[in-house]
């Protein structure tokens, strides 16, 4: 007896909450001829609300569009077209830029994969209704005070270090695990720059032409040569970095709302927009209870 | 109560500390996996947190700190920046097996579970499972997925039901590359693995090959009881009450000896294997290695329910298997004995497991005037030597039984002898024995020494 029942029949009895990846898969989108990304956009917890009305005080919804909607999309296209395929397809993009950060020949796919990231990171930051940093609770604010004095030396450094950059890039606010070292850092990197140590070589702190390069290097590539000793210089996991906070100061996220003048008053009110709820579910516990310990007075 | 064989468990990382000395060649004979309950899971363990844990935060190990920042960093930046698509992990079929409920034939066939062999190489026998013949130049048999579908969820609806019902499910899978998700299985059903060559005999002729496997008893909520020490050790070793086999064709002699013994076997069958070798067959390409991690995932997945099952069900009271064991409760004596004999090994364990070979034993101020304490050190320093059993023997031929301080003897050399792998047969003696056996050894190293009392005293123990 060769038996030929219908796939849907008892496929209809399987569970809900586990479904193999195939399963996943076919529900999520039709069979199409023409490709999608591999790797999909990711759902902002606030899109609808910011697709209709905008980020209250920073950006309207046509400048949130043009920032995250179709700036993300084109980003993650790209990245799959570059992937084409491969298995590295599958991997995240936080697992793309850690991978490809030494391989100058996949520094497209590096870039593409950061941005990716880093977009990402600015808008998990803002909010329809953002906690202010006074109405914070916990050991967050304490703890920076204890690495920039005050609140305003912070705001201050951030946002002058954010309007010096001359060419796109972010501004960051990391956490580092360092014993012994400050614990509270801002970085700067520019384009797609990344802030993990593990891609450091990729850290692009500073705009081509502000550093002064006296030795020759041998070659361009391979151990002796400029790239391959400053790759020397980031141990891999020496230190771990949590990034807490960024500024994105590329021109097509504030261009529409502010101009290309009005690049302070966008840091300014994106520093009034953060959403302190989101950076202190960032941070980890430990620096929150080392702020509280601080504000006791007992660190 | 449950009697579970107990064997080394496989690899030498693994090995834990037995009482019991073994030789290097019986550490392939793997028939249980007893892992403690509180290692099985069936999903992985979340790292150590400081989250509530005191605020005092420099006596914390760094390296704990460390931690926990990056398992943070992970959570929290790990998926960001895209969703890729969902793909297969070859990984997450050990890590996260799925379950009988999660078996849906989109799954079957994106394991390859539906090819077959050649049609030259057909086995009549299964013409019932076959959907149809796929290719022109090299035709395949392909299998029907409904059908493996229902013979897998059969299948582990009789893995849970023994399961529940207490009975001992044995995971066999001895190609290449099975092994993990065997011992997975196992771990899962709380059950035995074997991933290496079946032993012919091992069933029939269990006496020999099996004869030297420790074995405990357990109650309803699988804690160990003590007390059964005599009489497991002579009582034969335990049969599987359900044989789990992923490679049937060349596990005959394992099947066949279950059919002699009536415990029944469950199997995946290709195309070209004969249905009629288990008790339950699961139509599938036995070939694939994804095909068989979802088979045995979900076959253990089901072991782990039924487990679960029985032990809410023992927990609350309620036992409903009969207790098969053919074991009397002890008496008070031999339950003194057990009891005694496991405070002497738990005094010395530290020890032991410090230094193996170069054990001394630390003298127990009360026992200063025994006379075991002082040459036991002895035979354990010269352990390399071939005189260490001649020393050993000419004390405790002198040495008038006394049961208390033979008991105590017997646990200072059964800690002191752990961990030794080349020890000979006799020395396999000097285990845990019970009082009167003691006596009976003793008795006959007398004979033997007033035997060979002369010069040239033979380095043998008793026989």
């Amino acid at each position: 007896m060769i038996t030929r029942h219908s796939p849907a029949r008892l496929g209809s009895l399987a569970s809900k909450t586990w479904t193999c990846p195939s399963c996943a898969h076919q529900l999520r989108r039709p069979f199409s001829s023409t490709p999608s990304p591999n790797i999909e956009v990711p759902r902002l917890t606030l899109h609808n609300a910011f697709t209709t009305s905008g980020v209250p005080g920073l950006f309207s919804a046509t400048g949130y569009k043009l920032g995250w909607t179709t700036y993300q999309t084109h980003i993650l296209t790209k990245l799959t077209s570059l992937l084409a395929g491969d298995p590295d397809s599958n991997l995240s993009p936080k697992s793309l830029l850690l991978k490809y950060a030494r391989d100058p020949q996949s520094a497209s796919i590096f870039n593409h994969a950061s941005m990716a990231f880093n977009n990402h990171f600015f808008y998990q930051s803002l909010s329809t209704a953002p906690l202010p940093l006074s109405k914070l609770s916990g050991g967050l604010e304490s703890s920076l005070l204890g690495t920039f004095g005050s609140l305003e030396t912070l705001r201050q450094t951030m946002l002058d270090t954010a309007e010096s950059l001359f060419a796109p890039g972010f501004v960051w606010l990391v956490c580092t695990s360092a014993p012994g070292q400050p614990t509270w850092r801002i970085l700067t990197t520019y384009a797609a720059g990344t802030p993990f140590p593990d891609a450091g070589y990729r850290l692009q702190p500073t705009a081509p032409g502000t550093t002064v390069n006296p030795s020759k290097p041998l070659g361009y590539f391979g151990a002796t040569s400029k790239a391959g000793q400053d790759m020397k210089k980031f141990p891999v996991g020496g230190t771990e970095v949590m990034p807490v906070l960024c500024v994105n100061t590329w021109e097509h996220a504030y261009i529409y709302d502010f101009g290309v003048d009005g690049k302070r008053k966008y840091l300014g009110d994106w520093w009034e927009a953060i959403d302190w709820h989101a950076v202190d579910g960032r941070t980890p516990e430990i620096e929150k209870s080392r702020g509280a310990l601080r504000g006791l007075g007992r660190a | 109560m449950i009697i579970r064989s107990l064997v080394l468990r496989h690899g030498r990382l693994a090995l834990p500390r037995s009482t019991t000395p073994f030789r290097a060649s019986q550490w392939r004979r793997c028939l249980a996996t007893e892992a403690p309950a509180s290692q099985i899971e069936s999903s992985p363990q979340p790292p150590p947190s400081l989250d509530n844990a005191s605020r005092d935060d420099s006596s914390k190990d760094p390296t704990i700190a460390q931690w926990n920042f990056f398992q943070h960093q992970k959570a929290h930046t790990s998926s960001l920046g895209g969703v890729p698509e969902p793909h297969y992990k070859p990984f997450m079929l050990l890590a996260n097996p799925p379950r009988p409920q999660d078996i849906t034939l989109e799954l079957l066939l994106a394991s390859q579970s539906h090819l077959g062999h050649a049609t030259s190489l057909w086995n009549p026998a299964n013409a019932k499972y076959i959907f149809g013949i796929r290719g022109d130049h090299d035709p395949i048999h392909i299998i029907s997925l409904d059908v493996t579908a229902a013979h897998l969820r059969r299948a582990c609806k009789v893995v849970q039901g023994v399961a529940a019902k207490g009975g001992l499910i044995l995971f066999v899978g001895t190609r290449r590359d099975q092994a993990r998700c065997v011992v997975r299985a196992a771990e899962l059903a709380r059950g035995c693995h074997l991933f290496d060559k079946w032993t012919p005999g091992t069933l029939t002729n269990g006496q020999q090959i099996l004869g030297r496997c420790k074995k405990k008893a357990v109650n309803e909520v699988d804690e160990e009881v003590v007390g059964f020490e005599p009489q497991l050790k002579y009582s034969s070793a335990v049969k599987p009450d359900l044989v789990v086999c992923l490679n049937p064709l060349e596990n005959y002699t394992l099947l066949h000896e279950c059919g002699i013994h009536n415990i029944p076997t469950i199997g995946i069958i290709d195309t070209d294997a004969n249905p009629t070798w288990v008790t339950y067959p699961i139509p599938a390409n036995d070939d694939s290695l994804r095909c068989v991690q979802v088979i045995a995932g979900a076959l253990g997945r089901a072991g782990e329910e039924g487990q679960a099952q029985r032990l809410a069900r023992a927990q609350a009271g309620h036992v409903d298997y009969a207790a098969t064991h053919g074991l009397e409760m002890p008496t008070k004596d031999e339950f003194d004995a057990a009891k005694r004999a496991q405070r002497g090994i738990s005094e010395h364990d530290e020890d032991a497991e410090e230094d193996e070979l170069l054990f001394e034993a630390q003298p127990d101020p009360a026992d200063e005037d025994d006379v075991f304490a002082k040459p036991s050190s002895n035979v354990l320093a010269k352990t390399e030597d071939g005189i260490s059993a001649k020393t050993e023997d000419e004390p405790r031929s002198t040495q008038i039984s006394d049961a208390a301080s033979e008991v105590q003897a017997s646990a200072q050399n059964e800690a002191a002898i752990d961990g030794l792998t080349d020890v000979e047969a006799e020395d396999e003696q000097f285990g845990t024995l019970a009082a009167e056996d003691m006596e009976l050894m003793s008795a006959k190293r007398e004979e033997n020494a007033d035997v060979a009392s002369g010069p040239s005293a033979p380095k043998t123990g008793s026989e």
